[in-house]
């Protein structure tokens, strides 16, 4: 929750117990709903290729993500659209460039939903990557992406909670502390 | 004739002889959602952002309204505003919100296509006298309430709200919020509330003087302005002829507020002689109040005893719902910025 530090100026976005714990439980129930299509990890396990490629892949968004000091929740999206469109295409010929391609538009995506100002087509494909994409296919690409995803992008991840977590971390030492000390 | 064509309008001679010009401009990307079982009625706005089409769902026979967008000049992809805006636009569910129906994709083109309804408060306004609009009153201010605080709930700012971007069914009695941004220009009638070199009268005074600040307080402005409109039928401050308040911000701060307390008073005793009963008056009072940070939140207004009695409330509806993923930092400063 960048959001919240910016808008509360670091203090806690919760002001109670309760208005954290029901943000959690909206947490967990909104997370079923960004999730790859049933069969995924039986997918990639049967498949040749293709974990050897989302593991590349994700190693380069991670790569990216910290050269273009991107925010952590924008990497965490695009490995979230990454994984959601590679489960919906499943019987899908996967070849090394296409997933390569997918994954700049989700970086891109991800980027521009997520970061103040994004980074261009160009910066993005600066290193690491085996091909280099004309602007018109990422822009393809990425209609493609969001129509797959139905445009939902605000997803729940790993680092939400984490996020969660972190930016409540003073309200939570400040209950935790409240109910010790009504123990005693 | 000819120079007509020349300007992208196509000539239709109809068989009684008449001649009439159809602007036939980006209709032929429009071609496309018959694909989707769309038929185009008509042309109903430019916005900066595309242009919007009044059609009909040839299944289910009921009326939209789509918005054509053209990414094709995009050096970089799909532009943040459409992805960022779009994707909280599809998060929105709301009885008193214009729902987005779908995105389609073709090409170089989105579609979006948002419910419709013919009606907005601007014609209406104009349609009613001040004794026959004044039932109305209560239900279509709290309706537009409860529709701004759930959209300042998801932490979204509507940005533009005036009479002709409140759309009204009739049979339903519902009242819906259209705009925000990508729906700029919904099919209706801008003609006298686009004043370019003054804004909309709608604007927050704060927002005039220091035009990058931009938040919730000034929607709830907006919804005074509008508020004081349905009781007098007149914009409440007409920037055509005598724009009070952007003679008034020039001042110092507490000239303004000994001006306003002035102008105010005035307006009060006018609003109270059209009818407008005293609780009302205090209701808009706090709506109009100079200093955003004292001003009435949308759903303080509700809570306001002028619309204790007034249907369709359902504060319970607007409970502040707090997501991280609905809590966007960087869209609220694209807000900000005029990006969205």
């Amino acid at each position: 929750l960048e959001s919240c530090e910016c808008e509360c100026d670091g203090t806690s976005f919760y002001k109670t117990k309760e208005e954290c714990e029901e943000a959690a439980i909206i947490c967990l129930d909104k997370e079923l709903s960004y999730m790859p299509e049933p069969g995924y990890v039986e997918y990639l396990d049967k498949s040749n290729n293709l974990p050897h490629f989302r593991f590349r892949a994700v190693q380069w968004l991670i790569k990216s993500r910290s050269r273009l000091n991107l925010s952590f929740g924008t990497f965490f999206n695009a490995a979230n659209y990454l994984d959601r469109f590679i489960s919906m295409h499943q019987f899908h010929e996967w070849k090394y460039w296409m997933v390569e391609l997918v994954s700049v538009a989700c970086l891109s995506i991800a980027s521009k939903f997520n970061d103040t100002s994004s980074p261009s087509l160009h910066e993005i494909q600066m290193e690491e990557l085996d091909y280099s994409f004309q602007s018109s296919t990422i822009r393809r690409m990425e209609l493609t992406l969001l129509q797959s995803l139905g445009w939902r992008l605000g997803c729940i991840t790993t680092y939400s909670y984490v996020e969660l977590l972190l930016t409540n971390f003073d309200s939570f030492e400040f209950h935790l502390h409240n109910e010790l000390t009504t123990l005693v | 004739m000819k120079k007509v064509k020349d300007c992208c309008y196509k000539v239709v001679k109809k068989t009684n002889g008449s001649v009439s010009c159809l602007n036939i401009l980006g209709s032929e990307q429009m071609e496309k959602v018959k694909d989707w079982n769309y038929k185009v009625v008509e042309k109903i706005g430019q916005g900066v952002f595309g242009e919007v089409y009044k059609c009909l769902n040839l299944e289910t026979g009921k009326k939209v309204a789509i918005k054509m967008i053209n990414i094709q000049n995009e050096p970089e992809g799909v532009p943040s505003y459409l992805i960022a805006g779009v994707s909280l636009l599809k998060e929105l569910e709301h009885d008193n919100i214009v729902r987005l129906l779908d995105v389609l994709t073709s090409g170089r083109y989105v579609y979006l296509v948002f419910e419709y309804l013919d009606l907005d408060l601007g014609s209406f306004i104009r349609k009613h006298t001040a004794t026959s609009i004044r039932p109305h009153i209560k239900t279509i201010l709290s309706q537009i309430l409860v529709g701004l605080a759930y959209y300042h709930s998801h932490n979204i700012l509507h940005g533009d709200l005036q009479p002709s971007n409140v759309l009204i069914d009739l049979k339903s009695k519902k009242v819906k919020l259209a705009d925000f941004g990508l729906t700029t220009s919904f099919g209706v009638p801008h003609i006298e509330y686009s004043y370019n070199e003054v804004g909309s009268p709608y604007k927050a005074p704060e927002s005039r003087i220091r035009s990058s600040v931009y938040s919730t307080p000034h929607d709830v402005w907006a919804v005074g302005c509008i508020f004081a409109e349905m009781v007098s039928g007149n914009p409440l401050f007409p920037c055509g002829k005598k724009d009070h308040l952007s003679l008034i911000v020039r001042y110092l701060e507490d000239m303004i507020n000994n001006l306003f307390i002035c102008y105010w008073q005035d307006l009060a005793e006018q609003l109270l002689g059209l009818g407008l009963e005293p609780p009302g008056v205090e209701l808009l009072s706090q709506m109009l109040y100079l200093d955003p940070d004292l001003r009435v939140t949308a759903n303080g207004a509700l809570l306001h005893r002028y619309l204790r009695h007034a249907e369709d409330i359902r504060i319970a509806e607007t409970v502040p719902l707090k997501l991280p993923s609905s809590n966007k930092p960087s869209f609220s400063q694209k807000v900000s910025e005029g990006r969205f």
